[in-house]
């Protein structure tokens, strides 16, 4: 029986319309809705050095994703599970792996976001050895530095396969592992997978279980951190086939 | 002496304000795009009373905890973090922990640690098991 969130929620307008009213194919996001104070303009990525992913330069805003020439239209609407399944893979496999350099001017502004006015993040370090010169990121950074990879899946990935069927977006968990120190101003590659996607149904309407590892390599190939991240995707209606219901 | 890092030793709480004006900032280091964590209305309209921080964002603030507790001294290997209820604008949360676990493994030691956030309320809003090397 629907209750008053469920009628709430047919209110609210899809997801990746509310997306496109961004500017993303200029590096430079305009908020066009409620957006708090200070909030109206967002400044480029000027370390961001991956290439634009070949659909995001086509984005429109104020169109849904899926008015837009030469788009196809929205997996979900053929109800299959396995079939969305198999087109995100595809989608995401065709996301390029970005390649960044975390300044640290940038750590140290996302330092001060977290309360450590003026800090530098090797200020606990008296002595420095050569080794230690190299300005550590802080393990508190890597969600941040791993949240392009959230952005590319749902814009240049699979933004366009959902279409108006995803309402919102939660992040529910994850499980993050270091496996070496990351360094400012050192070259790394961030890459994005895709794990599983199940249907699943809540209190609040029909959810999309996706699991999206994001992982980073140094310049040698090796894996220095991970994040096993696991989205809910909010949905309209159901998608899926009904055996998909416990998956 | 007693060992400040042993099992069942409390971590010392952190509370944070998430004003405007911080989650405005974290909003602009990484070109938010999800409109829950900036468009109130719309966060209302999926059922929320107002603008949800950005789980990432909230998360931060457990290596942060552990940071502020032991330094540079302290190396996360693993967190495996849950986000039950989320964090809202302005809300004040404070990030408690407990060690669970610590044994000596040659020049360093290992821990192993229950994190937590909870809102003025105390309702509990996430939480980290971090396994991290101190030394």
């Amino acid at each position: 029986m629907p209750g008053p969130l469920a009628d709430a929620t047919e209110r609210v307008p899809p997801l990746f319309g509310r997306i496109n009213l961004f500017r993303i194919e200029s590096g430079i996001a305009r908020s066009r809705c409620h957006a708090p104070a200070g909030l109206g303009i967002l400044p480029a990525r000027v370390h961001d050095k991956r290439k634009t992913p070949s659909c995001a330069g086509s984005f429109r805003p104020g169109t849904p994703i899926t008015h837009q020439k030469g788009k196809t239209k929205p997996v979900t609407e053929a109800n299959d599970l396995e079939t969305l399944r198999k087109a995100m893979e595809e989608a995401i496999s065709r996301i390029p792996v970005r390649e960044i350099v975390v300044p640290a001017a940038r750590v140290r502004e996302f330092r001060e976001i977290l309360g450590r006015q003026g800090s530098e993040p090797s200020a606990e370090n008296a002595v420095p050895t050569p080794e230690e010169e190299r300005i550590p990121i802080p393990e508190s950074y890597l969600l941040t530095l791993l949240a392009p990879l959230s952005h590319d899946l749902f814009t240049a990935g699979i933004g366009h396969l959902l279409g108006d069927a995803v309402l919102g977006i939660i992040h529910t968990s994850s499980v993050v592992e270091f496996y070496d120190t990351l360094y400012c101003d050192t070259p790394y590659r961030l890459k994005l997978g895709f794990s599983g996607l199940v249907r699943k149904r809540g209190r609040m309407g029909g959810y999309l279980v996706g699991t999206f590892p994001h992982e980073v390599y140094d310049h040698a190939g090796n894996r220095v951190a991970s994040d096993r991240h696991v989205f809910f995707l909010r949905t309209r209606g159901e998608i899926g086939n009904e055996e998909d219901l416990h998956g | 002496m007693v060992d400040p890092i042993r099992e069942g030793v409390d971590i010392p709480p952190l509370a944070v304000h998430f004003s405007a004006e911080r989650n405005g900032r974290y909003c602009r280091l990484v070109n938010e795009i999800n409109p829950l964590h900036f468009d109130a209305e719309y966060a209302r309209a999926l059922g929320y009373r107002d603008i949800v921080i950005a789980g990432v964002f909230t998360a931060s603030y457990f290596p942060e905890l552990l940071d502020r507790w032991l330094g540079r001294a302290v190396r996360i290997e693993k967190m495996v973090l849950k986000f039950r209820v989320p964090a809202y604008l302005n809300d004040t949360v404070t990030y408690r922990g407990r060690v669970t676990k610590a044994t000596n493994e040659g020049a360093f030691r290992r821990i192993e640690c229950d994190l937590w956030s909870e809102n003025a309320s105390g309702e509990r809003l996430a939480q980290a098991t971090v396994t991290a090397r101190v030394g």
